[in-house]
């Protein structure tokens, strides 16, 4: 094989690499996690959790959403919403520090399956 | 923004990892601990993320396995992806073909480097099925390899004894608790030794060609770089194994491959091997190398950090090609021109003021013992695989 055809290929490698690199950048990723595995190191960052909602506090001007896999997590809305502890919902938010308890503040919830009522 | 962080990344990792694969005894191990040691400050201070030092890791990671072909086959100074390249790598260089060497490893690592990244969702899936059904018969697979090695030798008494001594001497190693047992043990069996050996044949380092127009012969180029792939996949799914033990391996099944064969294997296991090592750490959750230890400590590896992992490795092999035909010519011209009697004892000398700095007096003792093992199948004219004992017998011993 030519040194140039080497060389080719390889400059073909680092191309390919770099555009879809930046393709990849341009999707806007949010990391997939669950309850157990938000990390001190994903504190101020966007994450999305999927999970069975296990309990519903609402006050005044918030719903805070308890979203349980493994471990439970608070996810706090700054709304009245209507959802009930049984639902399987999908948040994307910024994961905070609360008191030394690590909560989402959520960006959007998407509800996969209601609770069935009994 | 986070683009550029990365692309600045890989640009660091490719500049380390060139240094380092070209210095024997410096290892990305090392490097990758300190940036572990480092990353709450570069996250804290500087905004840093995480992704970025995960990487620079993958991208030094890369171009530490091409060009750390060049000390192994100009210098005699192997780590313990390329101890087996030495020999043959000696040859070519004392035939005034070194660059030719490095041309095939270069080959070797950037082919693997493809289909690694071709085979990587396949080897997931596999992966993700066989992990556990396969574990229980890897010390069976291990022992066979060792048993045909024996077999294959034509001195097999002295065979089994070099065996034996360099296994003994390899769990005595393990177990003396010291810190980085592998740079001493194999610089001496498999570095030092061959350099003394050298000594005794007198040798002189003939100007090295710069035409390397390579006549590959396709078939044995192409079972090289798939053998090379699956052992490599193998080493990087089980524990203990290096990426020698995966050469053995492929050696036993593709037999035949000759000299050019073997340095392409040798480069196709280095880089996917390396590659390869993200496949345990996503699919099982297993860290097989240091560098991916410290990544798997850093960050949650989910599927979008592992392709951009691959984007930086396609990025970082592709410049590596460059850099390593570039330094190629660089050893070739000046290799020529120096003194092969001061060349080796200096080297030499390196090795062991680099083993008494990192691993202090009784990796000195390591160091003279290890070469005084490795002369003997030199003298006594058996294949110096039957030393990679020293590591084959502690690994069986641990997976039964």
């Amino acid at each position: 094989m030519e040194d140039k055809t080497l060389l080719i290929l390889a400059i073909s490698s680092a191309s390919v690499g770099v555009i879809a690199l930046c393709i990849l950048m341009f999707t806007n990723h949010i990391p997939e996690k669950t309850a157990d595995n938000i990390t001190a190191a994903d504190i101020g960052k966007k994450v999305a959790i999927t999970g069975v909602i296990e309990r519903v506090r609402t006050t005044n001007k918030m719903t805070i959403v308890t979203i349980a896999h493994q471990c439970a997590i608070d996810a706090v809305v700054f709304d009245k919403i209507n959802i009930s502890a049984g639902s399987s919902v999908r948040v994307e938010g910024v994961v905070q520090e609360y008191r030394g308890k690590r909560e989402l503040i959520t960006d959007s919830m998407t509800i996969n399956s209601t609770a069935r009522k009994k | 923004m986070i683009l550029l962080e990365l692309i600045i990344a890989t640009l660091l990792g490719i500049m380390v990892g060139t240094l380092s694969g070209l210095t024997p005894g410096i290892h990305i191990n090392m490097i990758s601990l300190l940036v572990l040691a480092l990353s709450s400050l570069l996250v804290q201070t500087f905004g840093i993320h995480l992704i970025t030092m995960g990487v620079f890791i993958i991208a030094m990671g890369v171009v530490h396995t091409f060009l750390d072909a060049i000390p192994s086959i100009f210098l005699g100074a192997p780590n313990e992806n390329t101890i087996l390249g030495v020999l043959p790598g000696h040859r070519y260089l004392l035939r005034g073909n070194g660059l030719m060497a490095v041309k095939l490893f270069t080959l070797g690592s950037f082919f693997g480097l493809i289909a690694a990244v071709v085979l990587f969702p396949i080897l997931i899936f596999i992966t993700t099925i066989s992990y556990k059904w396969f574990e229980p018969f890897f010390a069976i697979i291990l022992i066979a390899v060792s048993l045909f090695m024996l077999w294959n030798d034509q001195k097999k008494w002295w065979a089994a004894f070099v065996f034996m001594l360099a296994g003994i001497f390899g769990m005595i190693v393990f177990n003396l608790n010291m810190k980085d047992p592998l740079f001493p043990m194999l610089s001496g069996l498999f570095g030092s030794a061959t350099l003394i050996i050298s000594l005794n044949e007198n040798n002189t380092i003939p100007t090295q060609n710069d035409d390397t127009q390579l006549k590959l012969d396709k078939k044995k180029t192409l079972l090289a770089i798939i053998a090379g792939n699956m052992s490599a996949f193998i080493v990087s799914t089980f524990p203990g194994l290096s990426g020698s033990i995966a050469a053995l391996i492929s050696m036993q099944v593709v037999r035949d491959l000759k000299d050019h064969g073997f340095m392409i294997l040798m480069g196709v296991i280095g880089t996917a091997g390396f590659v390869l090592s993200l496949v345990a750490l996503y699919s099982v959750d297993k860290a097989r190398n240091g560098a991916v230890i410290v990544i798997a400590q850093l960050m949650t590896v989910d599927i979008w950090t592992v392709i951009v992992f691959l984007c930086v490795a396609l990025i970082a092999g592709g410049i590596a090609v460059v850099l390593s035909l570039w330094f190629g010519r660089i050893f070739a011209k000046i290799i020529s021109r120096i003194n092969y009697r001061m060349l080796v004892y200096s080297i030499i000398g390196f090795v062991t003021l680099m083993v008494f700095l990192m691993t202090s007096w009784i990796g000195l003792l390591v160091l003279i013992t290890s070469t005084a093992i490795g002369i003997i199948p030199g003298i006594v004219k058996v294949q110096r695989t039957q030393a990679m004992a020293c590591l084959i017998v502690p690994i069986i011993l641990y997976l039964i």
